[in-house]
Order: C-alpha cells, then structure tokens, then sequence
C-alpha cells in the first residue's frame, strides 16, 4: 500500500554534488535553528516542500499550525538550496515524524535528494549536558574525518544513540550510498541558541563558507527571556540521571 | 427525517485503492459552479456537527453522496456498524448535502458520525477533496469548536484562513482572527490539505465550553457564515436545540442525583455490541 505524500516544488534550479545538511526539531531545537538561521543569512532559496502524512503536530494529531498573522500551515519538510561554495541542501521539518513511520516518511525526502547526486550529508543534533559547551562527531566513513581531526573537534560521543529522524537519516544515508557525518552540540536550555551557534561555527569552519551570527545574540536574549516566563509558570524540577540519547 | 437514498453513480470506484479501502454512493447529480464545502464533524462541543446539522435542517438540505471509507470508526473506537431501532444498520460514513440559498450561493454540507481515525485522515480528507474538485468547490470551510474556560450565552468565531484576502472576508462577517496555536484533527487537517489543492479555505471557530453538545458555539459559527452566504437562517432551529440540551442535562443531573442519594452501586451494562 502506498501513503500520501505531496511535493511541491519551488525551484528547478541544479545543484550538482550538494552537501546535504539536516536539522530537525529535537533536543534544545539546535538542528532546527540551526538549518533556519543559515537558510536565512546565506539567501537560500526554496527548492521545495515535501507534505507527509506522517507529520503530526506536537500534540500527537493532525491539523495545522496557525500563525500570528491569522493564516495556517500543515507540518511539513523544507529543503533550501545554498549554490555558493559548497553548494549545500539545508533539510528542516516543522515536526518530527511518528515513531513507527519514520523511515517511511524520511525516504519521501531522501528520493527527493537522490536526484542531485549528494557528495554526503551531515545531520546537526544536541544532546543534554551540564558540562561545558562543546561539539562531538560521529560519522560513518572517513569522508571529512582528516577536516574534522584538523578542526580540533572530538570524537568521544558522550551518548549512546541518536533517535528519531537524526538517527533515522544516518541510517538511511548508509542506505542510499552516501556518506555521513552527525555533528551535536551540547544542550542546557529547551531552546538553546548557543548550542546553535557552536553548530553553526563547527559547520562553516568544516565546509569553508563565511556566515554572519551576530543576529544570535538577540535571539539568545529572547530564548532567555521565553524561558524565563515558561520557568515562572510552569516551575519543575530537572530530572537528575544520564541522558543517553541525542534528537 | 427519513430520506430514500437510490445510488445513481459512484465517482469513486476504487475499493481497495493504493490508499485504502474507499467507496462512494451518489444519490444525486449536481454541477455546482463555484459552492463552499462546509465540513462539520464531531470535535469540541460538538460545534462543528451541530452548526452542520442545523444548517441541514434550515436548507431541508437533500443528500447527494455518500463516502465509505476504512478509517470511519464507530463512536466507541470499534470497526463495524451500528445497529439503531434494534433492526437498522447504520454505516459509519461521510455524508453530502446539498443546499443553495435565495442569493444563489451553493453549498456542500459534510458532516458525519465520527473523524476519520488519526492514522487514515490524509488519505481519508484527500479522497473528500477529490470529490469536491469534481463538485468544483472553490472554497472549503471546516467549522469547529474553541475551548475557554469561561464562556457567556453570547459567543464569538474565530477564524483562520489560507489567505489573508480571505481573512478580511471573514473578519467583515464578524469572526475574530485567530493568532497563533494549533487546529487540531480533520478540522484543521482538511483546510491545510485545500490549502496546497488549490482551494481557498479557512477554518471558522466557535468559542465553547467543549465539555457537551453546546449549540451556542454552533450559533457563533452560523452567525457568520449567515452573512457570509446570506442564509437568512431560522434563529428558532438553535432555540430548540438549546432546549433539547438543556433539558437532557437536566435529565442526567437528576438522574445522578436520584443514584447517589439512594447510594445505589452503579452496574455495569450489558455491552452494546456483538463481536
């Protein structure tokens, strides 16, 4: 049986050989910022939408989500497309997908991506840390592992898995022949801007293109200011233990 | 009211198609030009499927198809069918109405006993759209319910739309804009989806207490949609919907008090189905 799915394409223009790079919402939402921010400051256009009936809101139903102008939108995947040195796709989803249609829905946007003959993708996630600020890799190739050694940045993952669609899209690189590399930041905050910024950092040093970020700094301030208001109206107690997963 | 349904065609043939099992009966031929869909099913308040429902009844709207589909449920959650009058089989299904008014607006009333499961919405609201397109349904409208903790007998609408040209129609018909939060369910499911088919749509909120049928939200939502299609609707149709409510909670206050005061252990009923 097949499912629904719908594509809307915006551009036709050829990206040969594109860096793939991926960020979904998961842990501090560093992925997501992340793809959004350097859609944003690098001009990207939009090359497509891709519609999926296994994205779900956060409430665990389907439906829209309303924005503060009165107009709406389904959940969907967005794939930017960046034609300067390295040509890259920035992969991004409003929500993730259901847990037991992950890689069926992901598989819609990996087809999607075949086309421009990837030279590898790199998947941006956080994991929760009280520790210092820093970033680990962990890849599935040697591909960019001579860069990644020069750069300084470690290898020692500090977790033991990645779930969801950043698990899902390592897996389905290996699938579809091409190599991958996750990079994650550390997280301490629900939407974490710095661990964005190290991401960001990490990834233009790693593939060599120049990114304004001062723009961060006030939407640290907002973040801040947001998790504030939530903490005053909704106090909780953090849950102590080892947090073995990365999103 | 009880109508003689005769199939006359089916649009949809395809039981068993690559997105499920559907099925359509058509009961009579229409060829709107440019009508409205409007979509009430069952959701907070019941807002949506009452508004529809009345509106039906304002029209004596006639219906004109049917749509079985595998991820219609019964109300408990079960597959199957209902039984009603102990002898009837009543399906679970899609129905259409059609009405159209004095000023020569055409609508295409949709309303049924449950939403579609979670699982089957896209493909189900999917096969609903394609069905309008041939109808050449122009605008689609979902009517729902808005929850608030507190609400008066005079309600308001609130209403998102696909465009903002579309809002401001709206909005001059007395709804407020929505700003901000989720639709959740086919309520804001088919909207989204005629949103990226080429529809106009917009998503019409009543403000409701969500905890029983309240036609007063239902009221809201008519209100606008009265302007919008100069339906001249029959203010007394939502009067004695208020009363039927009314008098059923009535009913079901006394009858909890009559048990607690006798102290009476509730028993447990025979289930209502076969298996």
């Amino acid at each position: 049986m097949k499912y629904w799915v719908k594509t809307i394409r915006y551009s036709n223009r050829e990206y040969r050989n594109p860096i793939v790079v991926i960020g979904f919402p998961g842990i501090g939402l560093v992925g997501l910022q992340a793809i959004r921010y350097m859609a944003e400051k690098l001009n990207a256009e939009k090359v497509a939408e891709i519609y999926s009936e296994y994205l779900y809101l956060q409430s665990a139903s389907t439906g829209i989500m309303v924005g503060p102008d009165g107009t709406f939108t389904l959940p969907k995947y967005t794939i930017y497309g960046y034609s300067g040195t390295p040509s890259m796709l920035l992969v991004e989803s409003d929500t993730q997908p259901v847990v037991w249609a992950v890689y069926k829905s992901l598989d819609t946007v990996f087809s999607f991506l075949r086309q421009f003959r990837p030279k590898g993708v790199i998947v941006l996630t956080g994991y929760s840390s009280r520790g210092e600020r820093e970033v680990f890799y962990v890849a599935s190739s040697n591909w960019m592992l001579d860069k990644l050694k020069k750069l300084g940045i470690s290898s020692r993952a500090k977790v033991g898995s990645v779930i969801m669609a950043a698990g899902a899209s390592i897996v389905l690189s290996k699938l579809y022949g091409w190599p991958c590399i996750s990079l994650t930041a550390s997280v301490k905050s629900a939407v974490d801007i710095e661990g964005t910024r190290i991401l960001i950092e990490t990834l233009s040093k790693l593939l060599g293109f120049s990114i304004e970020l001062s723009d961060l700094d006030e939407m640290a301030k907002e973040a801040e200011r947001a998790e504030m208001v939530i903490k005053l109206i909704a106090p909780t107690t953090p849950r102590e233990g080892r947090v073995d997963y990365i999103l | 009211m009880k109508v003689e349904r005769h199939i006359v065609g089916s649009l949809i043939r395809d039981v068993g198609d690559e997105l499920g099992v559907f099925s359509l009966e058509v009961y009579r031929k229409i060829s709107p030009r440019k009508a409205t869909l409007l979509q009430g099913l069952p959701g907070l308040g019941l807002v949506g499927k009452l508004a529809v429902e009345m509106l039906i009844e304002h029209f004596s709207a006639e219906p004109v198809a049917r749509l079985y589909s595998e991820y219609m449920f019964l109300p408990d959650g079960n597959v199957g069918v209902g039984i009603s009058n102990g002898k009837e089989l009543s399906y679970i299904t899609i129905d259409f109405y059609y009405a159209a008014t004095s000023s020569g607006e055409e609508l295409i009333l949709m309303t049924a006993q449950t939403q579609p499961v979670n699982w089957g919405q896209y493909r189900t609201l999917q096969k609903v759209l394609d069905l309008a397109r041939s109808w050449r349904v122009r605008r689609v409208v979902s009517l729902g319910g808005f929850a608030m903790d507190r609400v008066g007998e005079e309600r308001e609408a609130y209403v998102a739309a696909s465009s903002k040209a579309l809002l401001r129609e709206f909005t001059k018909c007395g709804a407020k804009v929505l700003r901000g939060g989720y639709v959740t369910g086919a309520c804001g499911l088919i909207v989204g989806l005629a949103a990226i088919s080429d529809f106009e749509s917009a998503t019409l909120l009543g403000v409701t207490h969500g905890k029983y049928p309240d036609p007063r939200g239902a009221k809201a939502v008519i209100d606008v949609l009265d302007k919008m299609y100069k339906i001249d609707f029959r203010t007394e149709i939502v009067e004695r919907k208020i009363k039927e409510v009314e008098k059923t909670l009535k009913l079901t206050r006394e009858m909890k008090e009559i048990v607690s005061r006798r102290g009476e252990a509730i028993q447990r009923p025979e289930y209502p189905y076969t298996v």
